[in-house]
């Protein structure tokens, strides 16, 4: 079995990411735990490098679990998107927070496992159980969908016009 | 510069920014970033982003980690719980003075994410919930373990499964009031359980209630009931198998609740929805 110490140092970091991932607040660390659970219980020894991947994979399932089963209760209400539309009024969260919950979860998976979690591109393929590939068009979307509900409106192919750097707002007009 | 020639993608922009690039072509897309402002503009932007994702969550990963999710502690069920800080256990223990609080958490069918996340993972982790000795439990799956205890030494009692009986309903009520600070003696009646009778039993922070319900075939039901002594919010239903029976158990409103007995999850999904519904009623 898979040491409990090794699986202790990386609480904090699947923590946060199951925070941001899930827009649950508090209750992220369910997830957290179900997830501790489940790798403790494998008969397989996980070596170190493997068991981040494996534990944050985990994780990741989970939670597709989770929004699954509640698409399922929902039926015929708009997809399930984070946990965030459900967070209690008033609560504090980082604009960048909100933000997050435009995007589709798999587009958050891999904009956290890169930006945040640190993954590089292949080993959060992995996680994600898709070709790195599939990883970058994901990451792409998700970067182009959050700057476009945080006000920017930025298209890749270049122009001759507005040649400052963004350092806030940039309006692109063609 | 090779005009045309393997030009500079967005794909490539992105694995500037990220360091997934080698050497030559970081070279060719730095040159590229000098020339096109507006593709300059997009890495910025992400690198905006990137800080501003990184600062949102960063401080989630230095906080202490929570109880629940210690793994030096030794746990008795494997079941996810909602995490319990450490100083709301203290309160716990503690506990001089008890609010009723009927916590009622039959969360099938309650809409909140918390009881979404245990509802899946009961329905589909079910190889989480076998137990396991050694491991501390939160306070949810101590009352779900007192729960089943009880249910075991009383619902085939064939003397006196309870103290006392549903025809003396109201003395109950009096009782369990009195002790337990509980109003609520619940009916299932629209399920099909008929009010055995109940009993004053020891709870995790006082006195609690101990409901037997019985079905049409004999079998019987457990409903246990304790007010929490503090109010923090709803927690989800967790649900922590026996050997043969079940117990669901959560909070509702301040009361810590658990049902235990084996029905069919239909059943459990009517029992348990009701239970939280009347507990609401009865807390203002």
């Amino acid at each position: 079995m898979t040491s409990r110490e090794a699986i202790e140092t990386l609480t904090p970091g699947l923590r946060r990411y199951a925070r941001a991932l899930t827009g649950l607040g508090n209750g992220a660390d369910e997830i957290v735990q179900a997830t501790l659970m489940r790798t403790l219980e494998e008969e397989r020894r996980w070596r170190d490098d493997e068991l981040k991947m494996r534990v944050y994979g985990t994780l990741t399932q989970l939670n597709r679990q989770r929004q699954r089963a509640q698409a399922v209760r929902r039926q015929g209400e708009a997809p399930p998107g984070r946990g965030g539309a459900l967070a209690k009024p008033g609560s504090r969260r980082d604009a960048i927070s909100k933000a997050l919950d435009v995007l589709a979860t798999e587009e958050r998976e891999a904009l956290l496992l890169v930006v945040v979690e640190g993954f590089s591109y292949q080993e959060a393929a992995e996680i994600i159980g898709a070709p790195k590939a599939t990883l970058v068009a994901r990451l792409m979307r998700a970067r182009g969908a959050l700057a476009a509900a945080q006000g920017f409106d930025l298209r890749s192919r270049p122009s001759p016009t507005a040649p400052q750097r963004a350092a806030g707002h940039l309006r692109l007009v063609k | 510069m090779g005009k045309g020639q393997d030009p500079v993608t967005e794909a490539d922009l992105h694995a500037f920014l990220d360091e997934e690039i080698g050497a030559e072509r970081r070279a060719k897309v730095a040159e590229h970033l000098e020339h096109k402002p507006l593709d300059a503009a997009l890495v910025d932007t992400w690198r905006t982003q990137n800080e501003a994702l990184r600062g949102a969550f960063a401080r989630i990963a230095r906080e202490p980690v929570p109880l629940s999710l210690s793994l030096s502690q030794p746990l008795t069920v494997r079941a996810t719980t909602v995490p319990i800080s450490a100083r709301r256990l203290d309160l716990a223990r503690t506990a001089r003075q008890r609010r009723v609080a009927i916590v009622s958490a039959i969360a099938f069918l309650a809409g909140s994410i918390a009881a979404a996340t245990s509802a899946i993972v009961v329905q589909h982790l079910p190889s989480l919930f076998r137990a396991e000795p050694g491991i501390s439990a939160t306070i949810g799956r101590r009352i779900a373990t007192r729960a089943a205890a009880m249910y075991r030494t009383f619902a085939n009692d064939r003397t006196r499964p309870v103290e006392v009986a549903a025809a003396q309903k109201p003395e109950l009520g009096r009782w369990f009031s009195e002790r337990t600070g509980l109003s609520l003696i619940p009916d299932f009646a629209s399920e099909g359980l008929k009010l055995v009778g109940g009993r004053v039993t020891p709870g995790e922070f006082g006195a609690a209630g101990f409901l037997l319900y019985e079905m049409g075939t004999g079998e019987r039901i457990g409903v246990f009931l304790e007010r929490a002594p503090d109010d923090s919010a709803a927690e989800a239903m967790r649900a922590t198998p026996g050997d043969r029976n079940t117990s669901l158990y959560g909070r509702e409103k301040g009361t810590y609740w658990a049902i235990i007995g084996s029905l069919g999850d239909e059943r459990w999904k009517q029992v348990a929805q009701h239970l939280i519904s009347q507990i609401r009623a009865a807390t203002p």
